[in-house]
């Protein structure tokens, strides 16, 4: 486990927040596709709220890849849900299931950029209406796919393995994944999707509520057996543009994908079209 | 215009990669680079400009200002030129009136110079501040809010004595609910003809429109690491003022960040592209200069990249209505800085500021003394 990841796992499970803090620079930032929290005292602020949010808290699932400039940690936060987080929000105590996977940009070994994934499993109650009506957007600027109008997206079979995933989702090639997916919110799982269904469907299911939807790949961890991508996702909904990330974790054998794991924020993405546009 | 290429040296002075506040603000005996005249408290460029700020703005030692500024230092804001470390001090009060928990990160200190000619230190801010008292964004609203801030600052002798001041005043104003052109609207109504700011204004748009202009670009990009002067020369001619906006596909990493005035924060080629057309398109025959370039190895490591600072002046005719509302006609210009961190032969992130409400409010003017022959668009 990397220091990281061990300071969180103190921090969300004892409250015991200083080590966490020490891995980040003063400078560092927190985003999460709509909102952005700048300074360690703010990303220190939300992580203490997130902890605050549950009761019974445990941490079923941790995992940690990365050495070099970027480093991940996906973890799985189960307890009693008391308070709001992010658009969730529970009237009365219930069992919870938080996932998040969250992305740390490194100088030195200190975070100054966290870029986080998050996704529940079980959903509560959620407010993605009141959500995305506090956070206004500009107007969308520019086009998605820069200079191709026309033109087909193209895959390219020498290319490296991640950025023939990103290439086969733009191209809408969605059969091509592994036997085994577990997808954003816990849909599919590898004990019922041997067959990759899951996968194809959630993708099909995406894309057909967003049709210009565009990938494009940030970042990449290589470790072992495992690939791990930081991707983003922009398009428009009700005319508003989001740009979303997404994370990725492959198990790897033979130079192909023989298991994938995506996480997704459902939740942004139904707020992005209750956003309001800033005055003019 | 030239400007100086690497000469090799690597990092001489350590910036602010991968070292947090406390350490880049504790004092430190000697001095890493010459520094005549400047407090012996100061080892460098870096530790002076985050020093001083941190003094200033965040232990609120305002009278410190009257030994960091010389008495006479002309600062050129967008919203109208000032001069003298008295003004300095009275704009610092009412701001910190307005935003008393205003924290100052720093994010980056771009320099270039030396001692007898004096450090061109370009600082960019990330502020965090609550709106918890009156000023120019209106009475109280307790509402948090960030904002993007660059002061390029010439320092001679333990004072700073020209600074270019840039803040994403629409940004503020945004997360307090206001509208930045409600905001312009005010402001120009209160303009006065030959006032300071509208004869600086005119005087700015004069110097560009008298800057030479170049043939057709068509040289392959430099190198951002190995050349960044030329770099951003090449830049600005072909992208920005022959309109070859396609090439921001060469200059850019396809997962570049732009992070451009009202907070907006443009993702990849085709939004960053949409943007340079958008402000390119809201005024025709604009054209930029280069006023200054610095740049700075990130690191000791030179796979961790290259930021490179760039002050530049842009003027044409607002007409077009792409980001400032329906073509007034009026001519307009915009003093600008940008910073980018350069890594593997592009672009990866960029942090361009100007006050857009002071654009807005130059397409607002009643008078008819600047810019009415500055070359558009065929009507």
């Amino acid at each position: 486990m990397t220091d990281f990841a061990a300071a969180l796992r103190a921090a969300l499970l004892d409250g015991n927040l200083a080590p966490f803090a020490a891995t980040l620079l003063h400078r560092a930032q927190l985003e999460d596709g709509l909102s952005l929290a700048i300074g360690r005292d703010a990303i220190v602020a939300e992580t203490l709220a997130l902890a605050a949010a549950f009761s019974n808290r445990a941490l079923p699932g941790l995992v940690s890849f990365g050495s070099g400039r970027w480093r991940f940690v996906g973890l799985r936060l189960t307890g009693t849900l008391h308070g709001p987080v992010g658009p969730v929000v529970a009237l009365e105590p219930q069992p919870a299931t938080f996932i998040r996977h969250l992305w740390l940009d490194t100088e030195g070994g200190r975070g100054t950029r966290i870029i986080s994934v998050s996704g529940w499993a079980g959903l509560p109650g959620s407010q993605a209406e009141r959500w995305g009506a506090s956070h206004p957007a500009h107007r969308p600027l520019g086009e998605l796919r820069s200079g191709r109008a026309q033109l087909q997206a193209a895959t390219n079979a020498t290319a490296p393995l991640a950025d023939r995933i990103i290439a086969d989702l733009n191209a809408r090639t969605l059969n091509t994944g592994p036997a085994t997916w577990q997808g954003p919110d816990d849909h599919g799982s590898a004990e019922d999707d041997v067959t990759g269904d899951a996968r194809r469907d959630w993708w099909l299911s995406l894309f057909a509520r967003v049709p210009d939807a565009h990938l494009t790949l940030e970042a990449s961890i290589e470790e072992g057996s495992t690939l791990l991508l930081l991707w983003r996702l922009q398009g428009h909904i009700n005319s508003r543009r989001f740009n979303l990330p997404g994370s990725t974790i492959l198990g790897i054998a033979d130079g192909r994908a023989q298991s994938e794991t995506v996480a997704f924020d459902e939740l942004a993405l139904a707020a992005t079209a209750h956003r309001p546009f800033h005055p003019e | 215009m030239t400007f100086p290429e690497p000469a090799g040296a690597g990092c001489t002075v350590p910036g602010l990669w991968g070292r947090d506040i406390a350490e880049a603000l504790a004092p430190r005996p000697g001095r890493n680079q010459p520094l005549r005249g400047f407090d012996q408290g100061y080892s460098d460029i870096v530790h002076y400009i985050l020093r001083c700020t941190h003094r200033i703005w965040e232990q609120k030692d305002l009278g410190l200002i009257a030994t960091h500024y010389s008495q006479d230092c002309p600062i050129w804001l967008l919203s109208g030129p000032a001069a003298g470390f008295a003004g300095v001090i009275a704009s610092t009060t009412c701001t910190l009136a307005a935003f008393p928990d205003r924290t100052l990160i720093g994010d980056a200190v771009i320099w270039s110079g030396n001692e007898r000619e004096g450090y061109l230190s370009s600082h960019r801010l990330t502020s965090t501040a609550t709106h918890h008292g009156a000023g120019e964004f209106g009475p109280p609203s307790g509402k948090a809010i960030q904002f993007l801030t660059i002061a390029d600052c010439l320092c001679r002798a333990n004072e700073i004595v020209e600074e270019w001041l840039v803040r994403d005043n629409s940004h503020i104003a945004l997360q307090l609910g206001l509208s930045p052109a409600g905001l312009a609207r005010a402001q120009a109504d209160a303009d006065t003809p030959g006032g300071a700011a509208a004869t600086w204004w005119a005087a700015e748009i004069d110097r560009v429109r008298a800057a030479p202009e170049t043939t057709f670009p068509d040289k392959p990009m430099p190198s951002p690491q190995a050349a960044p002067g030329r770099f951003a020369t090449w830049f600005f001619d072909t992208i920005i003022n022959h309109r070859r906006l396609g090439h921001a596909r060469t200059a850019y990493a396809a997962s570049a960040w732009l992070h451009a005035p009202g907070g907006r924060r443009l993702f990849g080629h085709g939004e960053i592209i949409g943007w340079l057309a958008a402000l390119l398109g809201s005024f025709g025959g604009a054209r930029a200069v280069i006023d200054h370039i610095a740049h700075q190895p990130v690191s000791e490591n030179p796979a961790d990249g290259t930021d490179i600072a760039v002050r530049w002046t842009m003027a044409g005719r607002h007409d077009g209505p792409a980001l400032y509302g329906p073509p007034s006609g009026r001519g307009v210009v915009i003093l600008g800085v940008t910073h980018w961190r350069v890594a593997q032969g592009r672009i990866t992130n960029e942090w361009t500021v100007f006050d857009e409400i002071a654009v807005l409010r130059q397409t607002m003017q009643n008078q008819t003394f600047q810019g009415q022959t500055f070359p558009g668009r065929p009507a």
